[in-house]
């Protein structure tokens, strides 16, 4: 077909028309699609960044989370449905020990222990099948050390799509120690209510305001009230009936218990000890009491009782101390008399016979007084009041008095008294002398007291000797009338004399022997005795002594020294504050024979008084006096001005134990015990006196004279010394001189006798080889086969030392330093 | 309306009738602009619809036919540019079933904001009812793609058009083999 031009040129302008209009449309639509993609663009980047924040913030979550269960100090478990553990965090092994590698793949149940697991298994089931989303449930399970724990475990379930279980959570806490405090409580619950239960004791509980809410068993038993009878009642229904308005009598005792009486329903009051305890209830409020009853009629009975007899015990006692004391006092007063008398007749001239007499004389008040002492002392021993004194002291010189005691009580018998004495027996023995005395005045005194004609005999000899230990046997036999065999079994007992007729016939109180008994076997000896009716008897006693290391110079020396002669207390000044006229006599001639310048007053008060006024060195202080006794005025005196310091020395004629703690007590210094003798008086007078008197007695003393023998007699007082010395230098050469002319004349009593009275006063000037010659030569002159040429040498030593000696004594007298 | 349909119209015209004639029904549409259509543009319905008329006066054809005729040439056209839709197995009936689930879901992918009728389809052995729902009322124009897919097809079958709604929103063509 031919197109026109017109034709052709309109189609081609419509193509180009229709491809123009196609390409703008193009363009649009591409920079459609351009800012499309764009947008598509920004909108993925914030998605990409809403998706990082996300994932972060899920990370940052996840992390926490994490953190918070690893460091949770519960155990955290994570575990399949099945039980299979899959996750654990560190607390795992902190708590029960174990590490991941020994939970993870391990089924839970492994960890707990056989005889549960059933009854866990059991309760997950359960929860699983119930769909219970969380579950508490205490459950046992082992450590890695064995060890049995207990957890209180929280379990809940997660749940995939379409409620299948996906995993199980376990959160667990340890609470061993709760369980346990559980099982104690338990425990203890049961036990109390078991003996609440059972208790003998009656428990009752008391509401506030005293309502008897309950009553146990044991009460109603104890008071035979009903329990009916009881709850709801007031407390005070029990309480006994006092004046209106008096609460019964309680007796407080340790912590919060007391006594106190309560009625019961058919025997009247009884005695109870109340122990109470508040009640509370949660709030802490108390509620009431709780009370528990104890019966004790019994030991109120019991206390009554006993409490009576410790009265009356004292009672005794005391009325015993009493008549001790008094007539300790009554006795001994008339005796210091008799003593003291006796001492200053020796001070008298007298002649070799009537020395001897005196000498007897003084033994024998001395033996009277300690006898007198025996009878009050027996209960002394008894009640272990007579204290054991050790003293060094010349066994030998005892026996020899004892036998010239005896000898001049015997004299108008035909009864000889010997006393033979070991010569290995030491001059120097420790023991109490005063025991042994009384033993042996005991034991004599019986002998002589049943033998009428023949001999007493006193032996002492050395039975075994250990280290310093000498084992003395003594032996008193007589010729006497003896005793029948069942006599000498209970001869020893107190009280017991041979038969009833003996106390008639012969007197005595029967506590002799038992006296003898107690003070041989308290100094570890033992006293035994034979005897036959008609033939005589023979106490034998063993007492082991120690031997003295030094020499009982003093003692040995008591019974016949003159030393008080010679005692300087010139210008000193003494109260002596007395009542008793004798007493007063007594101490006059000694301080006025010392010099001594003193006043004497007749009680307390006057003592006061003249105090006041006047100064004193020394006070000596009679204890019993009427108006003030000597304790309270010494008290008084320590008070004062100017005398409050002055020695006070107590004067008492008790000799009971404390009396010295008495004394000292009141401020007194020392205690003089009536009858004291001279020597004891002037030793406390120059003990107490202050120190002019006190000297060193360091000087040189030579050879001849022992030193040691000098410091013991002496101490510091150079002055008292010196006197003796000097009046050893006067008179020993006439003793001497006779001591030639019997020797001469061979008159050996004589010669004994002498060297005797002699011996004792070289032993006070310190010539202790001299003294032992001259023993020397007493006991060869009273020896039956004499060795005239051995004696006589011996006396020619004896006068060559006597003139070595003189010369140093004079020595002494003559050094400086008074 | 797509501009394609338009574009494919007057290829039709230049194809059956020559370019003279599709000139001439252009100039005699008396459109309000030069008539130079691109595929991918957009125009007003009603310019079919002269077009249409115009060809209908000039070659005195019906234009319900027009419109057939059309719609056959833009189904030959279809083949020809996505033989992507068609498949071996294919026959009428399974091809018609996948216009609406397969077919007009990738047109829309190209051309967003075409309005495309919606096919309730039923069939019955050698009977298929389509129940065309369209406010373009182009019922005939759908008749027409429907004969060209029995012509792919080389498949004979009646079609018999039921007005649901006779303003023609709603029609029903029963297909019957």
């Amino acid at each position: 077909m031919k197109l026109s031009e017109e034709v052709m040129n309109r189609i081609i302008a419509r193509e180009r028309l229709a491809r123009k209009a196609a390409e703008k449309i193009l363009e649009e639509r591409t920079l459609e699609l351009f800012e499309a993609n764009d947008q598509l663009k920004r909108l993925n980047r914030e998605l990409e960044l809403r998706v990082a924040a996300g994932t972060q913030d899920l990370r940052d979550s996840e992390s926490l989370f994490r953190s918070m269960v690893e460091s949770s100090s519960d155990i955290i478990v994570k575990a399949t449905p099945r039980g299979i553990c899959t996750y654990m965090n560190p607390a795992v092994t902190y708590i029960l020990g174990y590490l991941e590698a020994e939970v993870i793949g391990r089924h839970f149940l492994h960890f707990v222990p056989d005889g549960h697991r059933e009854e866990v298994m059991q309760f997950f089931s359960h929860q699983l099948e119930s769909r219970e989303n969380e579950s508490y449930l205490e459950i046992p399970v082992r450590a890695k050390n064995g060890k049995l724990l207990w957890l209180g475990q929280k379990v809940h379930f997660t749940l995939k799509k379409g409620k299948a279980v996906n995993e199980i959570i376990a959160v667990a806490r340890e609470i061993t120690e709760q369980k346990l405090a559980e099982e104690m409580i338990r425990r203890s619950e049961e036990k109390y209510r078991g003996i609440i239960e059972n208790m003998h004791q009656g428990l009752i509980e008391v509401s506030n305001d005293g309502v008897i809410r309950e009553a146990y068993e044991g009460f109603c038993k104890m008071t035979g009230y009903q329990r009916s009878e009881l709850e709801g009642k007031q407390i005070s229904m029990l309480f006994p009936q006092k004046a209106a308005g008096i609460g019964p009598e309680v007796h407080k005792k340790a912590g919060k218990a007391y006594e106190m009486q309560i009625k019961t329903k058919h025997k009247g009051l009884i005695w109870v000890l109340i122990s109470a305890a508040p009640v509370f209830n949660e709030r802490e409020e108390k509620i009431g009491t709780i009370r528990v009853h104890m019966d004790i009629s019994e030991q109120k009975r019991m206390q009554e009782n006993l409490l009576q007899a410790k009265l009356l015990a004292e009672k005794s006692k005391r009325a015993e101390q009493e008549f001790l004391a008094n007539m300790s006092h009554e006795i001994r007063t008339p005796l210091n008399s008799i003593i003291g008398i006796t001492e200053l007749l020796t001070d008298t001239k007298l002649d070799s016979e009537q020395q001897e007499f005196v000498d007897v004389l003084h033994h024998s008040s001395e033996i009277l007084l300690n006898l007198i002492s025996s009878v009050l002392d027996i209960s002394k021993i008894e009640a272990g009041q007579w204290a054991r004194e050790d003293v060094p002291f010349n066994l030998k010189k005892e026996l020899e008095a004892l036998q010239k005691t005896f000898t001049y009580r015997l004299r108008d018998r035909q009864v000889t008294v010997l006393a033979t004495v070991d010569p290995a027996i030491s001059n120097y023995l420790i023991g109490d002398k005063s025991w042994l005395n009384q033993v042996l005045v005991n034991l004599l005194g019986n002998a002589a007291k049943f033998t009428e004609k023949g001999q007493v005999e006193i032996l002492a000899r050395q039975i075994k000797s250990e280290r310093r230990t000498r084992w003395i046997e003594f032996k008193v036999r007589d010729t006497g009338i003896g005793m029948e065999q069942d006599v000498l079994e209970t001869i020893f007992d107190s009280f017991k004399q041979g038969n009833n007729t003996i106390g008639q016939k012969y007197g005595g109180t029967g506590l002799g022997l038992a006296i003898c008994k107690k003070l041989v076997e308290l100094q570890g000896g033992r006293i035994s005795v034979k005897s036959q009716p008609g033939k005589g008897s023979v106490f034998t006693f063993i007492i082991p002594y120690e031997e003295s290391g030094k020499k009982a110079t003093k003692e040995a020396m008591t019974d016949e020294s003159r030393k008080q002669e010679n005692v300087d207390f010139n210008g000193v000044r003494i109260l002596v504050v007395e009542d008793n006229e004798m007493n007063h006599t007594y101490i006059s001639k000694l301080l006025d024979k010392w010099e001594v310048e003193f006043i004497i007053a007749n009680n307390g008060k006057k003592a006061i008084e003249i105090l006041r006024g006047e100064k004193f060195d020394m006070i000596l202080m009679d204890v019993q006096m009427p108006e003030m006794n000597g304790y309270e005025a010494t008290g008084k005196i320590r008070q004062m001005n100017g005398n409050a310091r002055v020695p006070i020395i107590a004067l008492t004629a008790g000799a009971l134990a404390d009396e010295r703690k008495k004394a000292i007590g009141s401020g007194m210094n020392e205690l003089l015990v009536k009858p004291f003798t001279p020597d004891q008086l002037q030793e406390v007078i120059s003990r107490f006196l202050s120190g002019s008197n006190q000297k060193n007695m360091n000087k040189v003393i030579p050879m001849s004279v022992n030193k040691d023998q000098l410091e013991e007699i002496y101490g510091n007082d150079t002055n008292f010394m010196q006197l003796m010395i000097r009046k050893f230098l006067l008179n020993t050469p006439a003793y001497l001189e006779r001591m030639r002319k019997y020797f001469d004349d061979r008159k050996w009593r004589e010669l004994e006798r002498i060297a005797h009275k002699c011996k004792p006063t070289f032993g006070m000037v310190g010539l202790s080889h001299l003294q032992a010659l001259v023993e020397e030569i007493e006991e060869q002159s009273k020896q039956e086969k004499k060795d005239v040429s051995t004696s006589e040498k011996l006396l020619n030593k004896i006068m060559a030392e006597n003139k070595k000696a003189r010369k140093d004594l004079e020595k002494i007298i003559n050094q400086p330093g008074r | 309306m797509k501009g394609f349909i338009f574009t494919s119209f007057v290829e039709m015209v230049e194809d059956h009738y020559g370019l003279v004639m599709a000139d001439r029904v252009i100039v005699d549409a008396n459109l309000p602009f030069k008539g130079h259509y691109t595929a991918i543009g957009s125009y007003d319905h009603s310019q079919l619809t002269r077009l249409a008329l115009s060809l209908s006066k000039i070659v005195k054809m019906p234009a319900d036919d027009v419109f057939a005729r059309h719609g056959e040439h833009i189904f030959r056209t279809f083949v020809k540019k996505y033989p992507g839709f068609f498949n071996k197995k294919d026959d009428v009936f399974s091809f018609l079933e996948r216009i609406d689930s397969v077919i007009h879901p990738n047109i829309l992918k190209r051309y967003p904001d075409a309005l495309l009728p919606r096919f309730d389809i039923r069939r019955k052995g050698r009977v298929m009812t389509m129940i065309y729902h369209s406010p373009r009322k182009m019922a005939h124009f759908a008749r027409g793609m429907i004969l060209g897919c029995l012509k792919h097809f080389r498949e004979n079958a009646s079609i018999e058009m039921n007005y649901i709604r006779k303003d023609g929103t709603v029609v029903e063509f029963v297909i019957a083999k």
